[in-house]
C-alpha cells in the first residue's frame, strides 16, 4: 500500500514532534536528578501546598481532600507517589514515583496535579 | 435515514460498544491510552454510509460506554475527543480523499481525539501545562490509529459489497 501525499505531509510532522521531544526527553533523563526538589500540590488551578523533597529523606505520608475525595501521597528519599486514591480510575496511583523535575501525576476527578520543579524551597513545607 | 441504513448503523455501533468495553479491561502502559477499535466501526459508517451515520456510530458508542462505566471524565474525555476525530476524518474524506489513505485518516482521527482528550483533561484540572501529555499520546495515537485505519479497510472490502446489493 503506497502512501498518498497527504499521509507523507502527516509522517513528516509526525517525525518534527518525536525528535523534537526526543531530544528534550532524552536531555532530561541524561541530566542527574537535583538532590533537592520541590513538589507543587496544585489543585483547581491553585497551588495548595509546596513539598520539599530531598535524598535521603524518611519516609512521610499525607492525605489530599477534595470534596469528599481523597488522594494520599508518600514522599520518601527525594521522590513522591500518589499511593492511594477513592477514584475510580486510579491514574494517578499508577503514575508511580515522580523523581525527576518536570515529572507530574494528575488525579482528573479530584481536579490535581502534583508537579515536580527543580528548585529547592528553603522555606517549603515539611512533615 | 433509510431503514437499511438504521439497521447497519445500529449494528456497527453495537460492535464499536463491545470492543470499547473489551479494550477497557486491557492494562495499558500510560492513562488516556488506548487501541481506540471502536472507531474501525465509526470508520466504516463513515465510508459504507456517510458522515451522519459516523456520527451516530461515535455519540451512541461514547454515551453507551459512559453508561455502562458512570466514569464521568471518560465520558468528557471520549466526547471531545470522539467529536473531534469524526470531524477531522469526515472532513478528510469528503475534501481530500484522493490524498490519503484510509489508515493515515484514521491517524489523523487519533491525533483529533488525542487533541481532544487532553484539553478535556487541562480544562478540568485548569492546568495548562497539561497539554505536554499530548506527545506521548500522539505517539501512541499515531500506532493505534494505523492498525485501526488498517482493519476497517480490511473489513471495508469484506463488508463492502454487503451494501451495494440494494442501495
Amino acid at each position: 500500500m503506497g502512501m498518498k501525499r497527504g499521509d507523507r505531509a502527516m509522517l513528516g510532522i509526525l517525525m518534527v514532534i518525536l525528535v523534537a521531544s526526543g531530544v528534550v526527553w532524552g536531555t532530561r533523563s541524561m541530566t542527574a536528578a537535583p538532590d533537592a526538589m520541590t513538589a507543587e500540590i496544585i489543585q483547581d488551578g491553585k497551588l495548595l501546598q509546596r513539598v520539599s523533597l530531598k535524598k535521603g529523606d524518611p519516609a512521610r505520608e499525607f492525605a489530599i481532600e477534595y470534596k469528599g475525595g481523597r488522594n494520599r501521597l508518600k514522599a520518601e528519599d527525594g521522590k513522591i507517589a500518589v499511593i492511594e486514591a477513592d477514584c475510580p480510575d486510579k491514574d494517578c496511583v499508577k503514575r508511580g514515583w515522580l523523581k525527576r523535575p518536570g515529572d507530574s501525576a494528575i488525579c482528573l476527578p479530584h481536579r490535581l496535579v502534583i508537579r515536580l520543579t527543580g528548585e529547592s524551597e528553603v522555606d517549603g513545607v515539611t512533615w | 435515514m433509510k431503514l437499511k441504513n438504521l439497521i447497519i448503523t445500529g449494528s456497527l455501533a453495537a460492535f464499536a460498544v463491545v470492543f470499547n468495553m473489551f479494550e477497557g479491561s486491557l492494562p495499558m502502559p500510560l492513562p488516556g491510552i488506548k487501541l481506540g477499535a471502536a472507531n474501525v466501526f465509526s470508520l466504516l459508517a463513515l465510508i459504507l454510509l456517510g458522515v451522519k451515520e459516523a456520527f451516530a456510530v461515535t455519540l451512541i458508542r461514547v454515551f453507551l460506554a459512559w453508561i455502562m462505566t458512570g466514569n464521568w471524565f471518560a465520558l468528557l474525555c471520549s466526547l471531545a475527543g470522539g467529536l473531534m476525530s469524526a470531524t477531522v476524518m469526515s472532513f478528510i474524506y469528503i475534501k481530500y480523499r484522493d490524498d490519503f489513505s484510509l489508515p493515515w485518516i484514521s491517524v489523523a482521527g487519533a491525533w483529533a481525539f488525542n487533541v481532544g482528550q487532553v484539553s478535556v483533561a487541562a480544562l478540568v484540572v485548569n492546568d495548562i501545562r497539561v497539554l505536554l501529555y499530548i506527545v506521548p499520546l500522539l505517539a501512541a495515537g499515531t500506532a493505534a490509529g494505523w492498525v485501526v485505519g488498517w482493519l476497517a479497510l480490511l473489513l471495508c472490502k469484506r463488508v463492502g459489497s454487503l451494501t451495494d446489493i440494494n442501495s
